[in-house]
């Protein structure tokens, strides 16, 4: 390692981190429409209320735009780019099911490695609970996703190649099909059972969907299926984009072997 | 019911369960991830109308984690 990169690192990571809190420590918040909220109680969740209630349209819109960005990603950073199957003939890889073979590259020291395992770990936790709660706390299947999908970026920067948490292409495409059909079949069953796309509904057959002490119908699940097609939206990318430092390094070992 | 409140915690333990069995390597360590878990689970506290003294959410998608660990038959 370069000690004046380190210490440049260092300093700036220093100076950001304390700019972050000289200001999180100075800011006033204007309370605006707040006021209203906190004297009136509606719901215990206004964001979510909005969000997976009254606008769940937008929302089922908003996991469809994830999708297309995922495809997208698929196109640019996927096989119509880098066809790496001459490379696999050059290098006498051997056939498998996923598309790229990972082989071993890119591990971090030792102290982070140690740290970012139970780190992973504890994010994978509270991703779950950040999903759960999104019903009556911050939250939901958005940023619980991102949590997760957090844990697994921490997972490869620090193990590389031999990341202990691993979500394999087939495992991710279905969990994002799995996700967006989930929401998209629970509003239908609204429509069934309300006669409105995305109707919230709270019993049925005189049983609570999702027992406990707030009747929140399908939104904890709507969270649900949001949190995993984010997870695996997210997760996606950088699965791409680990993998492309790795077709970007047989490229060139390639074109030395050619030379 | 009581057992109605333990829902979204059994909910945490299957996705726990889900994402556990990505784990390419056996989890060692159970009892001290148990212990550093029931105090994050401490800080965290309840969701909002859940009378419990910790949330048990977290707890239970730990325990998920190492189920689905456990559950991996490469490892």
């Amino acid at each position: 390692m370069n000690p004046k990169r380190d210490l440049a690192i260092t300093l700036s990571f220093l100076i950001f981190g304390a700019n972050i809190i000289y200001y999180l420590m100075q800011i006033k918040v204007n309370p605006g429409v707040n006021i209203i909220y906190l004297k009136n109680y509606i719901v215990p969740n206004y964001v979510t209320a909005i969000l997976f209630d009254w606008r769940g349209y937008d929302t089922l819109g908003e996991c469809l735009v994830l999708i297309v960005a995922v495809m997208i990603s698929w196109i640019i950073f996927g096989k119509s780019l880098y066809d790496n199957s001459f490379l696999k003939e050059l290098f006498k890889a051997p056939e498998v099911g996923e598309y790229i073979t990972l082989q071993r590259w890119g591990e971090f020291t030792l102290a982070i490695k140690y740290l970012s395992l139970p780190l992973s770990i504890f994010l994978v936790g509270l991703g779950i609970v950040t999903i759960l709660g999104g019903h009556i706390t911050p939250g939901g299947g958005f940023q619980g996703g991102a949590l997760i999908a957090a844990s697994f970026i921490l997972s490869i920067i620090a193990f590389g190649s031999n990341s202990p948490l691993w979500f394999d292409h087939p495992f991710l495409e279905k969990l994002e099909t799995l996700g967006a059909l989930a929401y998209i079949i629970i509003g239908f069953l609204g429509m069934i059972i309300g006669g409105y796309y995305l109707f919230n509904f709270k019993t049925i057959f005189g049983l609570d969907i999702f027992p406990g002490p707030i009747a929140a119908g399908i939104i904890p699940y709507l969270n649900i299926a949001v949190g995993l097609k984010v997870l695996a939206s997210l997760s996606t990318a950088i699965y791409l984009l680990s993998c492309e430092k790795v077709i970007i390094e047989r490229i060139e070992k390639s074109d030395e072997i050619l030379k | 019911m009581i057992v109605d409140y333990f829902y979204p915690s059994i909910l945490a333990f299957l996705i726990g369960v889900l994402i556990g069995y990505r784990y390419r390597i056996k989890l060692n360590h159970f009892f001290g991830y148990i212990i550093i878990s029931l105090i994050i689970a401490k800080f965290l506290g309840a969701f909002p109308y859940y009378p419990f003294p910790l949330s048990f959410e977290f707890l239970f998608s730990i325990l998920g984690i190492f189920v689905g660990n456990k559950l991996k038959r490469d490892n």
